[in-house]
């Protein structure tokens, strides 16, 4: 299957500041992919860019299968866009504001009723069809926003911080529909939340300083795991006893209070390597507390890769 | 793209019309008024024609300001 | 419906239902009207010259306020993110701008008819001159729109976009009285550039075609440039 967004090597110039520098990702149909990138780091513009709402300085943008420059209709009307404070008319009632974006978008005749029915139902506006929009809360703003995205049932939504500003039982209602919108859409969005993007994303790009740091940020190279075992007893004594073992591949302490330590041990996946583990331990006399697995955290990874590109730019 | 194609076919449309008119007003067949008025209308339609024109000018004009920049940022590394 | 059917309507809603253009009206037919009426209690006289010279006055000073949100207002609140990532083109965006601007300008026109109205009853009129005078008011209006139109395309600040519309309507009210101060070719230019200048014919019952060109060029040449600047982004 083709991707339905295909990014090659897109450079973005604002005067002479560089906002996006060399990017290219591919989004598989049917994906949750987040972007995550501190303010600045460039999401905006990227995401401004697949929408067909500015040009690429240097590079190529396919969306479902049209170039962002030559076909940009095509494009627009194949994505659907929630732009960073959900902008509305705040002049126009919702149900007005819902039908003009129908038309607009190239809806006709009973279609508009149809859609805008649809995406009322699937944000649950029925009850704010009649206000003006000037006169929402910020979660239905969003939500509004939301559902003109959703209109003609856009091959890509694209999402520019769609939580900001919620409040918990909003930013879980908009987490589910986006889940739910998974398989038939492809759904992109941004956050500098990681938490939020933990929870929703089936994948994670991680952008910084207009540079993808990752375009799989928790995908791993090594098929390990990662242990933590709380040991008391001598650093050196633990240290020997678990090079010993074979599948460990490496071990690092973390301090925890005087005598007790966490030691983070790579190891080799299976019961085998933990069962070696805690027998050797014992043996020696060590008093282990604690073993469990670390999942590979978002987090750190997003710290090593900013730190590490830091570290770079340092160099 | 079909947009480019009807484009062309106005821009052709009008550029004739406005000769048309141009002519017959220079002929001066009917008197100064109505040369006067086909000249004027002439006149106006090749102002549309520009206009049209001016519209399928590319909306970004790469280089220039964005070239020069990349160029600077790819020397000083 | 075309997407330039469905802006246009967008933007007769948004025009009317904001309170500037029933104050614009509303201040333009009371001083109008006060006018009007004062002038013709003191000379008797069957004419709307005066009118249209102080019509073409109040133009310049109300346009600013019409157009200044047009474009600026939509760059403040993003809402042009909105409309740009929809299939719809610069030009059907402030073509149809241009339009529902045009109509309120076309609506303050008819609503001056009454004078023209006023005349026919008590009097008999001159009709070249009051039909060339709304002519040229209709080409000014134009005009001005289009200037106002670019003011706002080019900030996303109101205040700036009425200020620098305003600015521009003054200077090129009065550059030609200027004119003689300046060297050969250039005091032509200057009287030529002139709204004023062009204007004046119509008024007084004469309608020149250079006149009539002059403001379709300014017209045609303000919308090309609001849709480039729109397109800066």
């Amino acid at each position: 299957m083709s991707p339905v967004v295909l990014v090659r090597q897109l450079t973005k110039w604002y005067g002479p500041r560089r906002a996006v520098a060399d990017v290219s990702f591919a989004v598989e149909p049917g994906e949750i992919i987040g972007l995550l990138g501190p303010n600045g780091s460039g999401k905006s513009t990227i995401f401004r860019i697949l929408t067909g709402y500015l040009a690429p300085s240097s590079g190529t943008v396919e969306v479902a299968g049209f170039d962002v420059v030559r076909d940009a209709f095509a494009v627009r009307r194949e994505v659907g866009y929630v732009p960073e404070d959900a902008p509305l008319y705040e002049h126009m009632r919702v149900v007005e504001f819902l039908r003009f974006m129908a038309q607009i978008k190239g809806l006709r005749g009973k279609a508009i009723g149809r859609a805008v029915d649809a995406a009322a139902t699937r944000l649950d506006l029925d009850r704010v069809m009649n206000l003006t929009a000037g006169k929402l809360s910020r979660g239905f703003r969003q939500r509004v926003s939301i559902a003109q995205a959703l209109l003609t049932e856009p091959k890509v939504l694209i999402l520019d911080e769609p939580t900001s500003g919620l409040d918990p039982h909003q930013v879980i209602a908009v987490r589910d529909l986006i889940r739910s919108l998974a398989g038939h859409q492809s759904v992109l969005l941004a956050s500098h939340v990681l938490s939020e993007i933990e929870k929703i994303a089936s994948r994670v790009m991680i952008l910084l300083d207009g540079t993808l740091l990752t375009a799989d940020a928790r995908a791993t190279t090594s098929t390990d795991v990662r242990l933590r075992a709380r040991i008391t007893g001598s650093e050196s004594e633990v240290r020997t006893s678990l090079a010993a073992i074979s599948g460990v591949r490496a071990v690092s302490v973390e301090q925890v209070a005087a005598a007790e330590r966490h030691y983070l041990i790579d190891a080799e996946p299976g019961d085998r390597v933990r069962g070696e583990i805690t027998r050797t331990l014992v043996a020696k006399g060590l008093e282990l507390t604690e073993l469990v697995e670390v999942r590979a955290d978002l987090e750190q990874r997003f710290l090593d890769l900013t730190r590490r590109r830091s570290g770079k730019a340092a160099a | 793209m079909e947009r480019r194609g009807s484009r062309i076919l106005v821009i052709v449309a009008l550029s004739l019309a406005a000769l048309a008119l141009g002519a017959l007003g220079s002929a001066n067949w009917w008197g100064e008024r109505v040369s006067n008025s086909l000249l004027f209308a002439a006149w106006c339609i090749a102002l549309l024609v520009l206009f049209v024109l001016g519209m399928g000018l590319p909306l970004r004009l790469r280089g220039g300001r964005e070239l020069r920049h990349r160029r600077v940022a790819q020397v000083g590394g | 419906m075309t997407a330039f059917s469905v802006l246009l309507l967008k933007e007769e809603k948004a025009l009317f239902s904001s309170p500037i253009a029933y104050a614009v009206m509303t201040v333009f037919l009371l001083l109008m009207s006060y006018s009007f009426t004062l002038t013709l209690f003191l000379s008797h006289q069957p004419s709307l010259v005066h009118i249209f010279f102080q019509m073409f006055v109040l133009f310049m000073l109300t346009v600013p306020l019409i157009t200044m949100r047009l474009l600026a207002e939509e760059r403040k609140l993003r809402t042009i993110e909105v409309l740009l990532t929809s299939p719809v083109t610069e030009l059907d965006i402030v073509l149809a701008k241009f339009v529902a601007s045009m109509s309120l300008i076309v609506i303050l026109l008819m609503l001056s008819g009454s004078y023209a109205v006023v005349l026919a009853i008590y009097g008999d009129p001159d009709w070249g001159p009051i039909y060339s005078g709304y002519l040229g008011l209709l080409l000014l209006g134009a005009a001005l729109v289009g200037v106002g139109l670019l003011a706002s395309a080019l900030t996303a600040n109101q205040m700036i976009a009425a200020l620098v519309s305003l600015s521009l309507f003054l200077l090129l009210w009065i550059i030609d009285s200027f004119g003689y101060l300046l060297p050969s070719p250039f005091d032509a230019l200057a009287v030529n550039l002139s709204l004023s200048v062009h204007f004046k014919p119509f008024a007084v019952g004469s309608v020149y075609l250079s006149d009539v060109g002059f403001f379709l060029s300014v017209t045609l040449l303000t919308l090309f440039l609001s849709v480039r600047a729109l397109a800066r982004r």
